[in-house]
């Protein structure tokens, strides 16, 4: 070996090295500036993100139905979109629901019409019906395909109507996809996260000594919910069985309730985003300040609005 | 319901070969979804026949990943999957889609449709935009508790 190519590989060898020493700090849990609240919102689609992502999706509602409305086709506006907020406790429980439906295991639940804006289609000839399909998705309906937090990818409408409304929105398509779906990703995992964290399986101890004095014993409320799906069966789904499942439904409202469990929960996700992976606060952070851009845009521009 | 490891594996492996191929700077056949030069084949290959099955208007599902095994489909909202009948054998409540579904697709015409992990609405929710397409539960949440979990669905808003 030549003097020159031992330098060219020790040079390289260096580099390779730097970048996986690189690649090693970025996949470690996260430091630096502690996330702001517009980044714990978004990974654990709380705080202000049930607003204002009602927002960006009823924007690219309007700007589809501009779209369509635009090829010659009348359709009747989308719903307004509208989250559940995680840091509503009684909205989280439900209780009112609870002592209705229980659990909504046993309750007869036929398949409702479909909204008048998805029954519209319907409406149309085979003809016209093809023409709604080739201004809404685009001639042959083309996909993209879009990286997530890996390996995830989902594939997304890029042509016609939608496809240009993403765009619109969100700059491109890419960007829209990504806002659109990683914080359900991120917000999941830091869900079962929270989960197993001392301060949520505190909190929970103290739900399930609540049930026993109602009488009910369950590790949890899913586990409780488990157990009547696969008792119902074979139920026959009597009176008697509803009964019972109303009766469990409540008492865990209750005790959710008197321990706070939902909102324990939520704050136990809302502190872990801090821990994790550098790379990953670094994506929360560029896909919030996207999100702010995308937002300027749904709340200036008057296509944007209903 | 996960694939094999051996499809899964096979999956991967043409992946690589594409890579390989597209870093040499060969040419492959083009498809009618762009979504062909990122994905793995596998998922694109099984997209474009899943989507020739899926009617417009609904939202279809499928008991394996990448749109595999038997499909379902909803054009309304349903509060409790445990009475959605389902031939296929899924083995946590036989008979019915109630935790069953894998891969998603929303062939909807104008909205997301949202899917709860819960009856009547309730617990975590997922959403697909229109024209979107999930292949994987287990990739996207990267824990298999999430995967074959799903119970309602809703369109247009949550509840």
């Amino acid at each position: 070996m030549s003097r020159v190519t031992g330098w060219i590989l020790v040079g390289l060898l260096l580099v390779t090295g730097l970048a996986g020493c690189a690649s090693a700090r970025s996949a470690g849990p996260g430091h630096g500036a502690a996330p702001t609240s517009g980044v714990v919102d978004l990974a654990t689609r709380s705080g202000d993100w049930p607003r204002t992502e009602a927002l960006l999706q009823n924007a690219v509602n309007r700007l589809d139905e501009r779209c369509l409305r635009a090829a010659g086709f009348a359709v009747p506006a989308a719903p307004a979109v509208r989250l559940p907020d995680p840091g509503d406790e009684e909205a989280a429980i439900g209780l009112a629901q609870r002592r209705t439906i229980g659990y909504g295991i046993a309750t007869p639940a036929p398949a409702l019409a479909p909204p008048a804006s998805e029954a519209y289609a319907n409406t149309l000839s085979a003809l016209d019906r093809n023409r709604y399909g080739t201004a809404q998705f685009g001639s042959a309906a083309p996909r993209t395909s879009v990286t997530l937090i890996r390996p995830a990818t989902v594939e997304v409408a890029s042509g016609g109507c939608v496809g240009a409304a993403r765009r619109v929105l969100a700059g491109d398509l890419r960007t829209w996809a990504r806002l659109t779906y990683i914080p359900d990703q991120l917000d999941t995992r830091l869900t079962a996260q929270a989960m197993t964290d001392p301060r949520y399986l505190r909190a929970l101890a103290g739900w399930r000594s609540c049930l026993r004095g109602r009488g009910f014993s369950y590790t949890s409320a899913e586990a409780a919910q488990a157990a009547l799906r696969k008792a119902y069966p074979n139920s026959g789904g009597t009176a008697a069985f509803k009964r019972h499942e109303i009766a469990v439904a409540v008492a865990d409202g209750t005790c959710a309730r008197t321990t706070h469990l939902p909102t324990v929960l939520l704050t136990v996700r809302r502190s872990l985003v801090t821990g994790l992976p550098s790379d990953e606060l670094a994506l929360l952070r560029s896909l919030n300040t996207e999100r702010r851009a995308a937002l300027a845009r749904a709340t200036t521009d008057p296509t944007m609005k209903g | 319901m996960r694939t094999t490891l051996w499809s899964r594996t096979a999956a991967f492996a043409a992946a690589a070969v594409l890579s390989l191929v597209a870093a040499l700077g060969l040419s492959t056949s083009a498809t009618a979804a762009p979504a062909a030069a990122h994905t793995s084949s596998h998922a694109a290959v099984t997209t474009q026949a899943a989507a020739a099955t899926c009617p417009s208007t609904y939202t279809c599902f499928w008991v394996n990943d990448y749109y595999g095994g038997t499909m379902g489909k909803v054009a309304g909202n349903n509060s409790n999957y445990m009475n959605l009948s389902n031939s296929s054998g899924c083995t946590k409540y036989p008979g019915t889609w109630n935790d069953c579904i894998s891969s998603i697709t929303n062939q909807g015409t104008q909205c997301t449709v949202y899917f709860w992990t819960d009856a009547g609405y309730s617990d975590r929710y997922h959403s697909v935009a229109i024209g979107d397409w999930i292949g994987n539960f287990y990739d996207w949440w990267g824990d298999s508790a999430f995967n074959d979990a799903i119970s309602s669905n809703h369109w247009c808003n949550p509840t």
